[in-house]
């Protein structure tokens, strides 16, 4: 309503204003054809379209001040209605509010008993798995316990002979190198002799020791027929 | 040993060949011999005193003792240089043992075993001896071929092994 007064104060301002423009234009255009055909207005004629014109500024005077008291109305109209929507608003709340609550506690009501005998059937439904779910797990357990068993066996096998394979071509590789090692020390001590015998031993051997000990090359020598003819 | 000389003839040889024990030895008895047998030709004067030059006084006194053993003349040349010539080629014959051994060895020491040879194979051999004092001891033999290592070295070295 406020709306539609707005836009009737519009209507009758426009109108004003149009009614104003044609007059004027009435003036203009009679004071122009009067040029052309040299008449000269009469003081009735000008008298009458004051008149007029007159009229017209009192009515869009009166058309306003129409429209400000509609305006000031509209106002105090708005601010009635709007003390009068918050009410009724804060009245529908409440009894949204209190209808909710209502729908609210049917709802929790409906909800608790829902609940209540979807537990008793979930629980039952739920031991009822378990059961089959601790037998399940058994039997697989114990198949499993089978099959690591069998497994551990396998393996306990598969690493006792890679582990005797692996020991042997140890002990080789060690036996190997034992006797390189020996060999070599073998051959240092052989030097070492030689050495020892050399630069010790002939000089401390007497003369007559060394020929005892060549007639005893001479007398194995015969022994052994390397002077036979 | 040929024929030449037999028996008691062979120890007086043996007696006269008491100083040739080495091949030096033996090289210079025979070109003494062979230097005798220029002179019983050659030279003028008596044959004592051609065998007085040519050899010491224990070697005249044993040649001497042969001749007399073989009922010579010692005047007659060509039956002396015979003998001689059988002396000398009977030397030259005579068998080699070369001896490694690990020591200076004395005249002496190689008079023994010149000896002990003589002893135990009933022939004289010639020593062609070599020092070699890596062996240590003992002596490496080489005989007609046979090769035999008697050395204290290979004694040793044989026990370690043993004992390796």
């Amino acid at each position: 309503m406020f709306i539609e007064t707005n836009t009737l104060i519009y209507i009758l301002i426009t109108q004003a204003a149009l009614f104003f423009l044609l007059i004027g234009f009435y003036f203009v255009y009679v004071k122009e054809e009067n040029k052309k055909k040299n008449i000269v207005v009469s003081v009735e004629e000008e008298k009458i379209l004051r008149e007029a014109h007159e009229k017209a500024e009192n009515i869009i005077e009166k058309a306003v001040e129409e429209a400000q008291k509609i305006l000031i109305n509209g106002q105090y109209l708005r601010e009635d209605l709007q003390m009068e929507i918050s009410a009724s608003l804060n009245k529908a709340l409440l009894k949204s509010l209190e209808e909710i609550g209502k729908a609210t506690d049917i709802f929790r009501n409906d909800y608790d008993k829902l609940f209540s005998s979807f537990k008793v059937e979930y629980a039952a439904e739920t031991k009822k798995i378990i059961g089959q779910l601790h037998e399940e797990a058994e039997s697989e357990v114990a198949d499993f316990g089978k099959i690591i068993k069998n497994e551990t066996l396998e393996a306990q096998k598969f690493i006792g002979e890679k582990i005797n394979a692996e020991f042997e071509k140890v002990r080789q590789e060690i036996e190997v190198y034992r006797k390189d090692q020996i060999d070599q020390v073998n051959k240092s001590i052989e030097k070492l002799t030689s050495r020892i015998l050399e630069e010790v031993l002939g000089k401390i051997i007497p003369a007559s020791d060394q020929e005892k000990l060549v007639v005893d090359a001479l007398e194995k020598a015969k022994r052994e027929g390397v002077f036979l003819e | 040993m040929s024929g030449f000389v037999k028996g008691s003839n062979k120890i007086l040889l043996y007696d006269l060949l008491s100083r040739v024990i080495t091949v030096d030895e033996r090289d210079d008895f025979v070109l003494r011999l062979s230097d005798f047998i220029s002179d019983l030709f050659g030279r003028r004067g008596e044959i004592s005193d051609k065998i007085e030059k040519n050899f010491s006084f224990a070697e005249r006194e044993k040649l001497l003792e042969l001749i007399k053993r073989k009922k010579l003349d010692l005047n007659n040349a060509l039956k002396l240089e015979k003998f001689i010539n059988n002396i000398r080629q009977e030397v030259k014959n005579m068998e080699v043992l070369k001896l490694v051994v690990g020591f200076e060895i004395s005249s002496e020491q190689l008079s023994k075993i010149s000896a002990w040879l003589i002893r135990n194979l009933d022939r004289k051999i010639i020593l062609d001896v070599t020092i070699d004092k890596s062996i240590v001891g003992g002596a490496t033999i080489i005989f007609k071929g046979k090769y035999k290592d008697y050395s204290l070295k290979k004694y040793v070295e044989e026990n370690l092994k043993n004992y390796a």
